[in-house]
């Protein structure tokens, strides 16, 4: 139980999403879009979550499943924002070391990477590193859609750049 | 004469002395000027408490009490009541709240004793300036209003008549019966509703104590406990009601049909009609809205069936004027609409019901004679009933409706009963069976093989051949399922009334946040309100079943009669006064009184308070140009508040006044 | 119409882009045809100074409180034009420029710091932040009256599809329901359109997901395609960057399995709209085959309907 509350209040001090009223009523888990490829039901997660098995929750592929829809927030019937819980649980899950094998905090961190560098981010670049980070092969796959979207001007390589940098260091 | 003051702090169990430290307080009073004895005592209020307090008046010869405790909603009177008994003026008392707006409110222990210390000083201080009251005696009339006529008001009727007291029983439909009328049967025990219920609706009708006031709704109150001016109006039916002996000839001739509201709009009525075949009274009623004469000028043709000639088109609303004892309401509950739940589709896809409509498709009087048939006159195979819908969830109501599980089942097991061959769900949170056999009859539920489901809907979706998709997580099994289903029902909230704010005006008693009328007190005091001479009972006070309906209604008769025995009652004397020679007679007290207690005397042409009719509001008090010493509230006066202001501010205005002339 | 353009006239917004619908973003036409969309009805936009990345919810799972002043430094740039109303595309750049303005009203330490770096956010200016979707703005600012005097085409009788996404309406989105909002098919019918409803229109694409959990978000793209399939609309539009990309990406892995026309219009609502207000189609970024099937389809039905 102990770790229930680093959920709750996190070190920078912003509040956190309060879970423990949830009547688990698995409306959140029957709303998901993804629900079908997740280990854990949504609802699972909060009941890990609050019985202290904070551990096994961050061990699973449901939190990296989550799109943050928010359709699960706007039904819960104890109005708890799961889509919100999950980010939260994704953090911590970074933070602490757990997931960092999946594809999907890859992908955040050359996001970041690229925003820190530059301010803003350009997708098609964005996807080119990353894929070649993962998986090259995927780059191939995606050769006709990318021709097809250059030809109608979606794709672009230049880069988006904000000028003063400086002001994006904090 | 030199004050004499007893100072009484209570721990309250734990609930004061866990964050107050009762033992410095007592210390500091002891200190206070005027104080002859401080204490503290775990429980004040209990007998030994009151002893104490007893003892001391007499042994020290007090001349004012001051208890530190809980609110004086509940305590005041006892405590007061203490004083009394030893002989003690009651108004020499004060009470501090020392448990809801300190120990409650925090856990800073230090914090919290010096407040109560403040307010302590404050008390002691007002005290002094007490002046003793006498009681006031109002005479009582020996009749009660009831509002509202559904299982709740007609027990609470026939209580009240058989014990001798007259009783009005206002209902705004054409016939009493309520929600409980348009029942199949009854759970836990499946009697059938109308066999219990018709014979006492009959009883109603023929108790000459009892006078019904249908089609009637109250309009004004006014007066106080025990002398209450009710005005009613009888909506016109533009049906004699002397004359129509019910044979409803004008309703099989009547060309305007009607969705049925009795029938939640599954079957048809005509314009002249009866709300259900066993109304009481049973007398017809023309709907102005739907019939042909009054919206397109021509038909008339009841008229000239009507054998006994009672149909009457210039009929006008009617005004009664009642005076009344004590009023209880019965006024009962609405529906929740769950149609504002966009995703379960109810008005959209036409399988969708509410709780209420099975009850009239399984009713043997219903609109398909107790058969379970969908709209399109198919029988279902699949049925999957939702609880909670509009209950338990914060984007709607958050409490529990409390019958809905319960009448689910009990929907389950009639179409089970009605379609034997058929599968029927029951998606439950939680199963909230409490009462008496209650649990017994989920069992027997169960057994009769009604398949439960722990796991909300989460949406419902038409599919291309007409059947719906419920879709949930069988969180028992940690599953997300769906079924494909013929018929969905809806286990719907029950709801404050929608008209629950002007009736509460009317009758001047609050409503809790939910909408439902507040009681006084909802363990000690379930059926009085904060208004004397008004009581609550059944569903309007919150969601309820008929046993506890029932019950709720013997109650508020109870009360009701256990008020008008006293034959007069005592009226609190803290109320404004005038004092003549000082009066300038302007009249704005007058004005501004909302209870019309104040009044002006032409002769003296000064102003007057009558004592009866103030409530001790202060509004006239606060009105009046010509300052406290004209008019006055006893037991408020500024003496007795600028005393408590001056024990409390002292020691800030120091550190104000030191900070400014730091500056 | 005087009045509405009275109230509407001189009406002038700070514009956040966010690097989809920037000039070099995937979605550049959705930025294109929106601002074009808005000079025909006389509305000003002027591009948030050297504004950057808006602390996404991917950047936010790194590092929330980075996120926050990324979302912060844009909103003190709008408030240093003086021009607190600031109008977005981007369901995911909405969501979190929302977000910081929630957070910072809402946490007082994360506001102090913040008003360190940008010190316009500490004085009572922020009071004036508003943080406006392009629906919200068309819908209840410009309303029925000016949209329809705009209309040169009438795209009449066009079915048209609205895919929303989830993010417009969650959980910011104030101005319409969370779940089955009714702005785009107000739009549509406006300039002559005919919406057509799918329940989905909500439901997520999946979004970032694509490049991480490709098969699931296939499959999900795949139901809502079918849906949009059975609906039998002649075209799809959108409202958002990735749900776009997404859908396009599941036209051209999945036409086959779903049954749609491998060249089926899918397009920014902007873009629908600009068309019906003759906007020169370069501007608006449309391709000829995109413009060729859709008046196809206006003209087909319009003859059907003159028969
Ligand atoms: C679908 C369903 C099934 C149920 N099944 C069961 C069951 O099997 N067993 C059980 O114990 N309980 C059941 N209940 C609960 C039951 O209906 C209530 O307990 C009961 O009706 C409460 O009675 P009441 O008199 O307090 O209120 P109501 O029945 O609501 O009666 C109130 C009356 O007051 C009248 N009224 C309202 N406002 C005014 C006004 N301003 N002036 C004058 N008159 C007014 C109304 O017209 C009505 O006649 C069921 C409820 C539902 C929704
Ligand atoms: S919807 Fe809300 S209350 Fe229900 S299980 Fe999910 S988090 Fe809990
Ligand atoms: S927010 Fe996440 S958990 Fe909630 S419904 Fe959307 S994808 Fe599922
Ligand atoms: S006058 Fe009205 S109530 Fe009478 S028969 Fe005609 S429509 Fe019916
Ligand atoms: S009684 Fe049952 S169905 Fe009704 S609100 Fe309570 S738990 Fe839900």
């Amino acid at each position: 139980m102990a770790n229930q509350n680093i959920l709750l209040i996190e070190d920078d001090g912003i509040a956190r999403i309060a879970a423990e009223k949830c009547i688990q009523c698995g409306t959140c888990s029957a709303s998901c879009p993804l629900n079908r490829y997740m280990d854990y039901t949504p609802r699972q997660i909060v009941a890990l979550v609050r019985e202290g098995l904070v551990e096994e929750a961050l061990k699973t592929k449901t939190i990296w499943l989550c799109s943050t829809c928010y359709l699960c927030a706007v039904r819960c019937p104890a109005k708890i924002n799961i889509g919100e819980f999950m980010t939260a649980l994704k953090r911590f899950a970074l933070k602490n070391g757990y997931s960092n094998s999946l594809l999907y905090p890859k992908l955040m961190k050359t996001y970041v990477e690229y925003v820190n560098k530059y301010g803003r981010v350009s997708e098609p670049r964005l996807m080119v590193s990353f894929s070649l980070k993962t998986n090259p092969l995927k780059l191939l796959k995606m050769l006709p859609i990318s021709i097809r979207l250059l030809k109608n001007g979606e794709l672009s390589i230049s880069l988006e750049k904000v000028q003063n940098l400086e002001e994006i260091k904090f | 004469m030199d004050n004499r003051i007893g100072v009484y702090i209570c721990h309250c169990g734990l609930n004061i002395s866990s964050t107050v430290d009762v033992q410095k307080l007592t210390e500091f009073a002891q200190g206070l000027e005027g104080v002859v004895v401080a204490r503290n005592y775990p429980y004040m209020c209990s007998d030994p408490g009151q002893e104490l307090i007893k003892k001391d008046i007499k042994e020290h010869g007090l001349t004012n009490v001051v208890v530190a405790s809980c609110s004086p909603t509940m305590h005041g009177p006892t405590f007061q009541r203490v004083c009394e008994e030893a002989g003690l003026n009651p108004y020499m008392f004060q009470m501090v709240n020392i448990r809801e707006h300190v120990s409650w409110v925090t856990d800073d222990v230090e914090k919290a004793t010096e407040k109560a210390k403040l307010l302590v000083a404050a008390a002691v201080n007002r005290v002094k300036f007490h002046e003793p009251l006498g009681k006031i005696h109002v005479p009582l009339t020996q009749s009660v209003l009831i509002v509202g006529g559904g299982i709740t008001g007609i027990e609470t009727a026939l209580k009240l008549a058989n014990s001798g007291k007259k009783v009005y029983l206002v209902e705004k439909e054409p016939s009493i019966g309520g929600r409980m009328a348009q029942l199949e049967k009854t759970f836990p025990t499946l009697d059938c509703a109308s066999c219990i219920l018709t014979p006492k609706m009959v009883d109603v009708a023929s108790n000459p104590n009892i006078t019904i006031l249908a089609y009637s709704e109250v309009k004004e109150v006014s007066g106080y406990i025990g002398n209450y001016k009710v005005k009613v109006v009888k909506k016109p039916r533009h049906v004699d009601e002397s004359k129509c002996i019910g044979c409803g000839l004008c309703a099989t001739k009547c060309p305007s049909k009607v969705p049925d509201e009795f029938n939640m709009g599954l079957s048809f009525r005509k314009a002249i009609y009866l709300l259900f075949p066993q109304a009481i009274p049973r007398k017809y009623t023309i709907d102005r809205e739907h019939c042909f004469y009054f919206t397109k000028g021509i038909c008339r043709v009841c008229e000239r069936f009507c054998p006994t000639r009672a149909i009457n088109f210039e009929q006008k609303p009617e005004e009664i004027i009642l005076e009344v004892g004590a009023i209880i309401l019965s006024t009962g509950y609405d529906i929740f609409d769950p149609s504002v739940i966009k995703r379960y589709g109810y008005g959209v896809y036409k399988n969708v019901y509410t709780g209420l409509e099975v009850e009239r498709l399984t009713s043997a009087s219903g609109p398909t004679n107790g058969r379970v048939i969908l709209r399109d006159g198919r029988t279902p195979s699949t049925i999957v009933v939702i609880h909670c819908v509009g209950s338990r969830d914060e984007n709607y109501h958050v409490y529990c409706s409390r019958v809905c599980c319960m009448y689910a089942m009990k929907l389950a097991h009639l179409i089970k009963e009605r379609v034997p061959n058929s599968t029927v769900y029951e998606l439950y949170i939680d199963i909230r069976a409490h009462g008496k056999g209650y649990e017994e009859f989920y069992r027997r539920v169960q057994e009769e093989g009604v398949i439960f489901i722990r796991g909300k809907a989460a949406e419902i979706t038409e599919a291309e051949n007409g059947k719906l998709i419920v879709v949930f997580e069988d969180t028992l099994l940690g599953r997300v399922q769906q079924i494909e289903a013929d018929m969905v029902v809806l286990a719907t909230a029950l709801e404050a009334r929608k008209d629950v704010k002007e009736l509460a005006r009317l009758f001047n008693i609050p409503v809790d946040k939910d909408g439902f009328f507040l009681e006084k007190h909802p363990k000690l005091a379930p059926v009085s309100t904060v208004n004397r001479g008004v009581f609550v009972a059944g569903a309007c006070q919150g969601p309820k079943d008929i046993p506890d309906s029932v019950a709720q209604g013997a109650a508020a008769a109870a009360e009701a009669l256990a008020l008008l025995s006293q034959g007069s009652v005592e009226a609190e004397p803290v109320i404004a006064e005038v004092n003549k020679n000082l009066c300038s007679g302007c009249r704005i007290c007058v004005s501004v009184c909302p209870y019309n207690a104040a009044v002006f005397d032409r002769e003296t042409k000064t102003a007057s308070v009558q004592d009866v009719l103030c409530q001790g509001c202060g509004t006239c008090v606060a009105s009046c140009p010509s300052g406290a010493r004209t008019l006055r509230q006893r037991g408020f006066t500024d003496r007795q508040i600028l005393a408590e202001i001056e024990a409390i501010l002292p020691k800030k205005l120091v550190t104000i006044e030191k900070a400014i002339a730091e500056a | 119409m005087d009045t509405a353009e009275r109230r509407l006239n001189g009406k002038h917004l700070s514009f956040y882009p966010g690097c989809s619908c920037s000039k070099n973003g995937t979605a550049r036409r959705y930025g294109s045809s929106s601002i074009a969309v808005l000079k025909a009805l006389g509305i000003e936009v002027s591009e948030i100074n050297d504004w950057n990345c808006c602390g996404s919810n991917l950047y936010r799972i790194i590092d929330e409180r980075g996120s926050y002043f990324l979302g912060a430094r844009n909103l003190s740039k709008a408030l240093e034009m003086g021009l607190p109303e600031i109008l977005i595309l981007c369901p995911a750049c909405f969501l979190s420029l929302n977000r910081t303005l929630t957070e910072i009203s809402r946490n007082t330490n994360l506001k102090n710091e913040i008003a360190k770096k940008y010190r316009v956010l500490g004085g009572p200016a922020v009071s004036r932040l508003r943080i406006r979707h392009i629906i919200d703005f068309l819908v209840n600012d410009v309303g029925e009256e000016d949209v329809k005097n705009r209309v040169v085409k009438r795209l009449e009788g066009l079915k048209v599809a609205a895919y929303y996404g989830c993010q417009i309406t969650r959980p910011y989105g104030y101005f319409d329901d969370p779940e089955f909002p009714t702005s785009l098919e107000r739009l549509i019918s406006w300039i002559g359109g005919q919406p057509i409803e799918s329940n989905l229109k909500t439901k997520c694409c999946g979004g970032m997901l694509m490049l991480t959990n490709e098969e699931e978000v296939l499959n999900v793209i795949e139901s809502i395609l079918r849906s949009y399939v059975k609906s039998g609309a002649e075209c799809i539009v959108t409202a958002c960057p990735l749900c776009h990309l997404n859908l396009e990406i599941g036209r051209a892995r999945l036409s086959g399995r779903v049954g749609l026309d491998e060249n089926f219009p899918i397009i920014y609502f902007t873009q629908l709209i600009g068309l019906s207000f003759n906007i020169p189609v370069e501007e608006l970024g449309l391709g000829k085959d995109d413009v060729g099937r859709i008046t196809e389809k206006v003209r087909l039905t319009a003859t059907v309907k003159g028969v």
